[in-house]
């Protein structure tokens, strides 16, 4: 059920945070949402989520690392769906987000939130249905 | 005579030769110029001493032999012999003392000449120096301006986000219906927007491809469907302004290699221009295929490129001379379609004969 899909949205900047907060809890997911990598981590290790949208640049760690973290932990790595967001690309970002799992790297200022969530359903599709 | 001073089996030039022979110099221990100086002056006077001694030798020898021979005839002989000696010891003197004097010249200007390459050596170095320097100033200040020119754009692209994000929800009626007039006007704020994110981008290519960073996603691109889908989309631009819009391509052209959202964006500038700068008439699209380039051309009947200024389209911010001056744009766009075609190892020019005479924009890609 599309209800019970859990969505962390790590960012920084509050009005994108509660944009999305506003547009995915209209689409009825559960939201929670994290301003620093070090509080991200801390929901991480608490909760249990399905999908991580996750800004790249954090004022504290490095987006990427979260990532890794995620990734390379047994429990989360299966569960948890990450979709990387910035608006400072840098070359090779994209690559290096993929190798290190991560299901989507996106501009977010060329996407609209409804785009965003496009892509959210599409990666969790197994689970909607 | 002359013999002290002509070198034997030494070149004259070297001053191992001067060292050597000239005593005065060694002894007073001078500079090698000095010393070059009181050799000069040293070997004049040697010769002129030694022709003197020569002369004092040859009289007192003629009138030594004039009291010894008998016979008017035998002394006439001797002193003349001797006046011949004299005479002919004065003129090699003066021939020598020439050769001398050309050597001290040539060495002279040797040092000369030595001295003005040591000299222009270290001012070229220093200059080299001064421009390396300047060079690496400048080279600094580009990579300041990339930067913030990067840095810039990024931090602009954050408020851009929530601008769009949250206009577009209003537009979706995420917060209730909206009215004709908020719908229009939202959608208005909606269209700056996404200008004013599609000049950050170029913005950002520009410094990227300037910095050598492009990020290029090369895929085999058809570029006559892309411009055909363009055309169809700007269909109802040029029908407001009451112009044709022809695609004239029928044959299909081979692919070329692209980063297709790059080059959409090079066709649909150079199209909209020239149904921007265009009041009657219309705009025509075009294909060829030229060894192994694809070039892509638009024509329109609008108000031309004065030939004096063609040169400078390409480059940045440059904006249309006389009529063409006050229409709106950044000067941005064909500086940043000029460099994205470069860098896929594409060239950029145009036609034009001139004010009201229309103008032609072609650009060409590679072929896969």
């Amino acid at each position: 059920m599309e209800n019970t899909l859990k969505i962390l949205i790590i960012e920084d900047d509050v009005l994108i945070s509660g944009m999305y907060a506003v547009k995915l809890g209209k689409e009825g997911f559960k939201i929670d949402s994290a301003k620093t990598g070090k509080e991200a981590i801390e929901k991480l290790q608490k909760n249990e989520y399905d999908l991580v949208l996750l800004d790249k640049a954090l004022p504290d760690i490095d987006g990427f690392e979260i990532l890794k973290h995620i990734k390379t932990n047994q429990k989360l790595k299966d569960r948890t769906k990450v979709i990387v967001l910035t608006n400072v690309s840098e070359k090779n970002d994209a690559q290096n987000a993929m190798d290190l799992g991560a299901e989507d790297y996106l501009v977010k200022a060329n996407f609209t939130p409804a785009e965003i969530v496009e892509k959210i359903k599409n990666t969790l599709k197994p689970k909607i249905y | 005579m002359g013999k002290s001073v002509k070198p034997q089996g030494k070149e004259i030039g070297s001053s191992g030769y001067i060292n050597e022979h000239c005593w005065l110099a060694k002894n007073l221990g001078h500079s090698p110029a000095k010393r070059c100086q009181y050799c000069e002056l040293n070997f004049r006077n040697c010769l002129f001493i030694q022709y003197l001694i020569i002369s004092l030798f040859s009289i007192i020898l003629v009138f030594v032999l004039s009291f010894l021979i008998e016979g008017e005839i035998s002394k006439l002989a001797i002193t003349s012999f001797f006046a011949l000696i004299l005479i002919y010891g004065y003129f090699f003197n003066r021939s020598t003392e020439k050769i001398i004097e050309a050597y001290f010249v040539q060495r002279r200007a040797k040092e000369a000449l030595e001295k003005l390459t040591e000299s222009l050596e270290i001012q070229v170095k220093e200059r080299t120096k001064e421009l390396e320097k300047a060079n690496a100033e400048l080279k600094r200040l580009d990579e300041v301006k990339s930067e913030f020119v990067s840095l810039a754009s990024h931090q602009l692209r954050t408020p851009l986000t929530s601008i769009k994000g949250l206009t577009s929800m209003l537009l979706e009626d995420s917060w209730g219906p909206l009215n004709s007039d908020q719908r229009k006007y939202l959608a208005q704020v909606y269209q700056s927007e996404e200008k004013l994110l599609a000049l950050i981008e170029n913005l950002l290519d520009i410094t990227r491809i300037e910095a050598g960073k492009e990020e290029f996603n090369l895929q085999s691109v058809d570029i006559f469907k892309m411009a055909k889908e363009m055309v169809q989309e700007l269909m109802s631009q040029t029908e407001q302004k009451g112009l044709y819009l022809n695609f004239t391509q029928k044959k299909s052209l081979p692919l070329v290699k692209a980063d297709p959202l790059k080059i959409r964006q090079v066709i649909q500038n150079l199209i909209e221009n020239a149904i921007k700068y265009t009041q009657k008439g219309g705009v025509a699209v075009a294909f060829k295929k030229e060894g192994s380039f694809v070039i892509f051309s638009v024509a329109d009947t609008g108000m031309g490129v004065p030939v004096a200024q063609q040169p400078y389209l390409f480059q940045k911010f440059q904006r249309g001379e006389g009529k063409a001056r006050y229409i709106g744009g950044a000067g941005l766009g064909l500086y940043w379609a000029a460099k994205i075609i470069k860098a896929h190892g594409g060239e950029i020019w145009v036609n034009s004969e001139g004010e009201d005479k229309g103008s032609t924009f072609f650009f060409s890609l590679p072929v896969v």
